[in-house]
């Protein structure tokens, strides 16, 4: 019962992004599957975002009261969603039904795992989900109970665990996996269906299936074995970076709109998100700079105010906030960190070829690389150059406990950019 | 598929209790054992080698709270304790104000928890 309840909130979640994005015609030349992919996240940003609103203006977090808002929402603009078309039949070829039902054999191993024994990794426990099960045990979020957990990471990841607990009446810190097994999931939809609007679904079966088995992502969909919010993290990072791009090509305001929303979620899932998302932000400012599109910039007040909102909150509550000390350069721990880096890059056991290939693609291809390739890079190497700069300089950071974690969140990314340069590059035979 | 196999042996006829202690050990005694011997609402003081176990008892018993004194520094503070619940992991504490509520011994481990009362 808990796991068909905690598989139904997870529905409903992606129900209220399909909702919400369909409803405001945010996305109006994406495919449904995109949409659905992108609509878990936003789902959950929002989600998120009722229960911290609720618990600011004192509501009761009942059930019937959090849904009752979206069954309004949704009988009132049912008909403008549901003019959807059905999907036209795919006929696929035997070595694409091979992949396909090697890729349903890691989704199920996936919840397998994540349901074969409760939450064991103590970053997870000791801080992510002990905020999920004291936000459910006192039915609200107290200020004196985050100063006790410590508020050094934002909240909407703690929020979609207590909401999966307000959903199944009670603390399940085994069910609750299955919401990384959901990112996996999403992640790998949106991953297959933006490939598949440039190159064709055979192609992007291909791709999505090198993603897929990525033992990393199989591993943090469903025994995850490292931090809880990690694989979420590249799921945002890398719808953002769709969105992004989409954006670019149609400098369509409704798209900046959503993409706006989806760097605020991002920059509350953990402060490397914050990171990322000001490289977006740059990226955006410099491209309506370009464009002269100026009347979009107040769109960009709905990844800003988030954030605002979460420091006002903690400074107001005199929230404990994360004091770190600095190094001094050093060659010898300059030396330590990019050995361990680069250790890293060619683990294969973690990574299989990926991240061999992307840094071998791009080098090779250094000189003439084209223009979506060239966003992408400048995303994944500002945030690697920011990494290295943490390791190297701030107290308490080194790259053996945590850069796997932080190749996580840009491996989409870097997958993305290796299946368009294959294809640019005409590597491969054109797919259909 | 052996790989498989071996996952489900090993876990999936586990109670949900025996897969705890599987992962945690007897700090998941540890913890239960605090739980079970104290009152709701109350504040326990957790002397420990390292903060394992309070990490472990701050999830697992919460809404009690916890609070960490590593064993190097509880001979200095044991004076002027004022929590109303002491425990200790792995070794007894000798202290004036407090009265032994319970202990216990893990039968796999052989290591032990004990819980003092303020009188």
């Amino acid at each position: 019962m808990n796991i068909f309840l905690t598989f139904l909130t997870i529905a409903f979640f992606t129900w209220i992004g399909f909702f919400v994005i369909k409803a405001g015609n945010l996305l109006p030349k994406k495919s449904n599957l995109f949409i659905v992919s992108i609509g878990y996240g936003l789902g959950v940003g929002v989600v998120s975002t009722q229960l911290f609103i609720y618990a600011r203006l004192g509501l009761s977090w009942n059930v019937l009261f959090l849904i009752f808002p979206w069954i309004i929402v949704i009988a009132f603009f049912y008909k403008k969603v549901f003019h959807l078309s059905i999907p036209k039949k795919i006929k696929l070829d035997k070595i694409s039904q091979i992949l396909l039902f090697c890729m349903l054999l890691v989704f199920s191993y996936t919840i397998f795992e994540a349901l074969l024994r409760p939450v064991g990794v103590w970053d997870a426990w000791a801080s992510w989900l002990l905020k999920s099960k004291a936000f459910f045990i006192d039915g609200t979020i107290r200020p004196d109970t985050l100063n006790y957990i410590g508020a050094e990471y934002p909240l909407i990841i703690s929020l979609l665990g207590t909401s999966i607990y307000l959903i199944v009446g009670h603390v399940n810190d085994t069910v609750v996996l299955l919401t990384s097994f959901a990112f996996f999931l999403f992640l790998s939809l949106a991953f297959f269906s933006s490939i598949q609007e440039i190159y064709g679904t055979k192609y992007a079966i291909i791709t999505t299936f090198f993603l897929v088995t990525i033992q990393n992502f199989v591993r943090h969909g469903g025994r995850m074995e490292a931090g809880i919010a990690d694989l979420p993290l590249a799921y945002f990072i890398f719808v953002s970076a769709m969105l992004l791009l989409d954006y670019y090509k149609t400098t369509n305001k409704k798209i900046l709109f959503l993409l706006s929303i989806f760097l605020g979620i991002t920059a509350l899932i953990k402060v490397e998100g914050l990171f990322i998302t000001s490289i977006l932000g740059v990226l955006i400012l410099y491209f309506i700079y370009k464009q002269k599109a100026y009347t979009h910039i107040w769109v960009l007040f709905f990844w800003i105010l988030p954030i605002l909102d979460w420091n006002v909150y903690k400074k107001i509550h005199n929230l404990s906030l994360v004091v770190e000390r600095v190094y001094l350069f050093s060659l010898e721990r300059t030396f330590f960190t990019f050995y361990r880096m680069i250790q890293e890059i060619i683990n294969i056991r973690t990574w299989n070829m990926l991240w061999i290939i992307y840094f071998a693609t791009l080098m090779f291809w250094a000189k003439n690389l084209p223009n979506v390739v060239r966003i992408l890079t400048i995303i994944i190497f500002s945030q690697l150059l920011i990494y290295t700069l943490i390791y190297l300089f701030v107290f308490g950071y080194d790259p053996e406990s945590s850069f796997e974690r932080l190749l996580l969140h840009l491996a989409p990314l870097a997958m993305y950019t290796i299946s368009i340069l294959f294809m640019e590059k005409k590597i491969l035979p054109k797919f259909t | 598929m052996v790989f498989i196999h071996s996952e489900i042996t090993n876990w999936y006829f586990l109670t949900d209790s025996q897969k705890r202690y599987k992962i945690f050990g007897d700090l998941y005694t540890f913890v239960t054992f605090i739980d079970q011997h104290t009152p709701p609402e109350t504040t326990v003081l957790i002397v420990a080698e390292n903060g394992f176990p309070y990490l472990l008892a701050r999830y697992y018993i919460y809404p009690k709270k916890v609070v960490f004194l590593p064993k190097n520094e509880y001979i200095s503070e044991s004076k002027q304790l004022s929590y109303d619940y002491v425990a200790s992991y792995s070794f007894p504490l000798d202290l004036s104000q407090y009265g032994l509520v319970s202990s216990f011994t893990d039968k796999n481990t052989s290591k032990s928890g004990y819980l003092y009362k303020k009188r």
